[in-house]
């Protein structure tokens, strides 16, 4: 496996980003990339974060650690010190990115701002992913996800109609801020080839859950209706009645959007398919096809038309069970899906067929621990098997012997200092 | 060394693509630069293309909101793939391309005669990207559907929502806003490895898969690693307490409020100095934060249900507590850090009127996006692609019309 080619294999990235930017170096890193998670002699903060291996907290136990740190090497340095800022420069002209995720202010502070950085290193593209952008009079707000879920417009919509909005249970606006400072970095890296020059990616976490929205600003603006928050039973996508997305059935649930969700010819004629099968088990009723349900009328029908619809539905998908629907929904291409569970998912014999979960290599616990697959297939370059994130400062000395601090004595001399 | 302040100016794409996700990977690159040639049909028409809102909810092929948001700064060609004709035009805007986006149904590319394998015989470098729900091979490969299935199949739905409900899960299509960023750094990417080796390639992405890859590491790590599966916890969290959604005056308002340390927690309680519950000291800590949360979350709401939302979040972020207001759509619309960043970009449609597109969610400082046009009506630029990109003669394009290859 070692001599694929890989996509990002000339590139060097220092990833000092905690876990709201740590999954962009990780994209980098499982394309090839060499990325050295520069941390604080303390250890990076995504390191205390729960789940833990067995449950045991400590600076190598964290599960957010080793999924969003994998396939890195993690190099100890104290950037208040004068020697580690020496060796942090040495580092910036041997690198080709620089991943962040400080509060605006905090790297100027430090005198490496992007401005900064520009200057000892211009063709180094540098990304910053904060939770408003650097910019603008909110900056510096103090966010958590829950709070940028919130302020981006998702968590209104997500949600039981009589209870508070609920926010996407994971912590889902620094992981689109990661992916979304990966795709910003490898535009500028086109840029780069062309023109020599890096720039700042600035990454916004409040604007990539607005992206999560899809149409519903367009509503707001052409029809000036405000979606409402659903959980099973909702009104979204332009939908001027609530309907069922969330459906009972035999041993669990399905998501399951027969009528009224837009999709075209793929939706109506699912739909189509799905009452053959209703009426072949007994369950047809005239009110299934009242109406062009998704089609031409399907801003135009009501509440109660579609409630007659929806119970007759749900009484049918009571008498079938989750898998038993699933296979028919791959048949027939009915638009309906399980609820997965994690523990559904590394049982799924589509993602078994595809090799998809794979042990990570080069971890030490004697026990076989399986981490999801690449995010691609590619032909020519596949992406790196998983591995294992690094332990606190384990490749330290490695990358000041690459960086020419070659006796013992001098790394020695900066560890006793406190710079590494 | 060329000189240009547009990122891509110098990628071709031919955009077989459909629906939201691969449509989306497509309107980033061209709005940083790269000529883009979206390839529809009249006869079987983009889903999204007929999915509102639609001005005054009347729907038409070119007034879509949710098509137009997705499309725009695009060439749009219209062409019948049915017809026996379409295959060599479609071949020749690939032979003029970089990168090839698809995301039908796996299979339905191969009928055409524009499978990879078919595609590479005359453009041995191009590098194509497939974009679907499960991937292009497994037993479920041909599965069709959209992202709100994805979402439920990647096991999104299922962490989302109250323990004692079914599942509320995100709003609409969520794996539609995932997969595209992943297909941008597969595409560039893919194509700064052909510039260095003279390779293109092909890239299979499963919409589902790019999900639990980025978004549910530790999740799955928590499954292999401890045996626990994870289960939807409303809006609270295991470092923070409290941390949750609270009322605020006005119908259906809600800020958020997240006490992750005990920084914080000193924050809140200077702003809550009246408040019985601030001095309690069963919530001193963390810990005892955590053990009360149901006690602590009612005094908190009580305390809220009073307050202007956004007024008291300018109090809440003055004194360092993290905390944002529940916005809806119309918010978005007045958010002062979303203008200063100027996220929302007015464009002019013909049949549309001036709109507010998306802008990308990151800025890059030497080549800005810019959204260059509205999102082209069904076949708008036929003749253009055809002639000035693909050196078609007028005669050629005048036949190709005739014969009903052209819509």
């Amino acid at each position: 496996m070692k001599n694929n080619p890989q996509l990002l294999s000339p590139y060097r990235v220092l990833d000092l980003a905690d876990e709201k930017g740590a999954l962009c170096g990780a994209v980098l890193a499982s394309m090839g990339a060499d990325v050295i998670k520069v941390e604080p002699p303390c250890g990076c903060a995504t390191r205390r974060k729960p789940p833990f291996h067995e449950d045991q907290p400590n600076m190598e136990s964290s599960l957010v650690h080793w999924a969003l740190n994998k396939n890195k090497r993690s190099l100890t340095l104290a950037l208040e010190t004068a020697d580690g800022r020496e060796i942090f420069e040495k580092l910036l002209r041997s690198a080709d990115f620089l991943i962040e995720s400080f509060k605006p202010g905090y790297l100027e502070k430090l005198g490496f701002g992007y401005e900064d950085v520009r200057r000892i290193a211009p063709s180094l593209i540098y990304v910053s992913i904060t939770p408003y952008g650097h910019g603008g009079p909110r900056s510096e707000w103090e966010a958590v996800d829950i709070n940028l879920q919130a302020m981006g417009g998702h968590m209104y919509l997500s949600g039981d109609v009589d209870r508070a909005p609920v926010r996407v249970g994971l912590d889902a606006s620094y992981l689109h801020g990661g992916t979304e400072g990966a795709a910003g970095a490898m535009v500028a890296l086109n840029h780069r080839r062309r023109t020599g020059r890096g720039q700042h990616v600035d990454v916004s976490m409040q604007q990539c859950i607005i992206w999560t929205l899809l149409n519903t600003t367009m509503t707001w603006q052409m029809v000036q209706r405000q979606e409402m928050r659903g959980g099973a039973v909702r009104k979204e996508r332009g939908n001027t009645v609530y309907t069922r997305v969330i459906w009972p059935c035999r041993d669990g649930m399905v998501l399951f959007i027969p009528i009224g969700g837009g999709g075209g010819k793929a939706r109506s004629n699912s739909y189509l398919r799905f009452v053959d099968w209703m009426r072949q088990d007994g369950y047809f009723a005239d009110c299934l096809i009242l109406r062009d349900w998704n089609n031409k009328e399907m801003y135009s029908f009501s509440q109660s038309e579609y409630d007659a619809v929806s119970d007759q539905i749900g009484e049918f998908l009571k008498t079938k069970t989750v898998s038993e629907l699933y296979e028919r929904a791959v048949a027939d291409r009915f638009l309906l899906a399980p609820i997965s569970t994690v523990e559904n998912l590394l049982s799924s014999p589509q993602l078994e067929e595809r090799k998809f979960f794979a042990e990570a290599v080069g971890l030490e616990l004697g026990q076989a621990i399986k981490y999801p697959g690449p995010f691609a297939k590619f032909s020519k370059t596949p992406l790196a098997e998983a591995r294992r994130a690094p332990l606190l400062g384990e490749d330290t000395d490695r990358i000041l012997f690459e960086l020419g601090y070659d006796s013992c004595e001098t790394i020695d001399a900066l560890r006793a200092s406190g710079a590494v | 060394m060329e000189q240009t302040n547009s990122a891509l100016s110098n990628v071709k794409v031919a955009d077989f693509s459909w629906a939201a996700a691969a449509p989306i990977t497509t309107k980033n690159l061209a709005d940083y630069g790269a000529t883009v040639v979206r390839v529809e049909s009249r006869t079987h028409l983009d889903s999204v293309r007929i999915t509102g809102p639609f001005p005054n909810d009347k729907p038409g092929l070119n007034t879509s909101g949710f098509y137009a948001d997705f499309n725009c700064s695009k060439f749009g060609m219209a062409l019948n793939l049915k017809h026996a004709g379409a295959a060599d035009v479609a071949r020749k805007l690939i032979a003029w391309s970089d990168i090839v986006v698809e995301s039908f149904t796996p299979g339905t590319m191969d009928r055409w005669g524009l499978a990879y394998d078919d595609i590479i015989k005359f453009k041995p470098d191009i590098i194509m990207l497939s974009s679907s729900m499960q991937g292009q091979t497994g037993p479920y490969h041909r599965y069709s559907g959209y992202g709100s299935q994805g979402a439920a199949l990647a096991g999104l739905h299922h962490l989302t929502g109250w323990s004692d409900r079914p599942p509320a899960g995100p709003k609409g299509a969520y794996t539609d806003a995932i997969a595209p960023r992943y297909s941008i750094v597969a595409l560039l990417a893919a194509l700064d490895y052909r510039e260095r080796t003279g390779e293109g390639q092909y890239i299979d992405l499963s919409q589902v898969e790019a999900a639990i890859s980025g978004f549910l590491g530790p999740e799955i790590l928590d499954f292999t690693v401890n045996e626990r599966i994870a289960q939807p916890k409303g809006n609270r969290s295991n470092s923070a307490a409290p941390h949750g959604v609270f009322p605020c005056r006005g119908e259906d308002c809600w800020i958020t409020i997240a006490v992750e340390n005990d920084q914080h927690w000193h924050a809140l309680r200077e702003i809550a100095t009246k408040q019985e519950w601030s001095a309690d000291p069963r919530f001193a800590t963390f810990a005892g934060r955590l053990a009360h949360q149901d006690e602590l979350e009612e005094k908190i709401a009580s305390w809220t249900i009073s307050k202007d939302a956004f007024e008291f979040m300018e109090e809440l972020q003055a004194a360092g507590v993290p905390s944002g207001v529940v916005q809806k759509a119309c918010d978005l619309f007045k958010d002062p850090q979303l203008s200063a960043r100027g996220h929302f970009r007015p464009l002019d449609h013909v049949e549309m009127g001036s709109l507010c597109y998306n802008g990308p969610a990151h800025e890059l400082s030497e080549t800005p996006a810019r959204l260059r046009w509205a999102a082209p009506l069904l076949g708008e630029h036929t003749t253009y692609v055809l002639k000035e990109l693909l050196n078609y003669t007028d005669k050629q394009v005048e036949t190709l019309r005739a014969q009903g290859v052209l819509e």
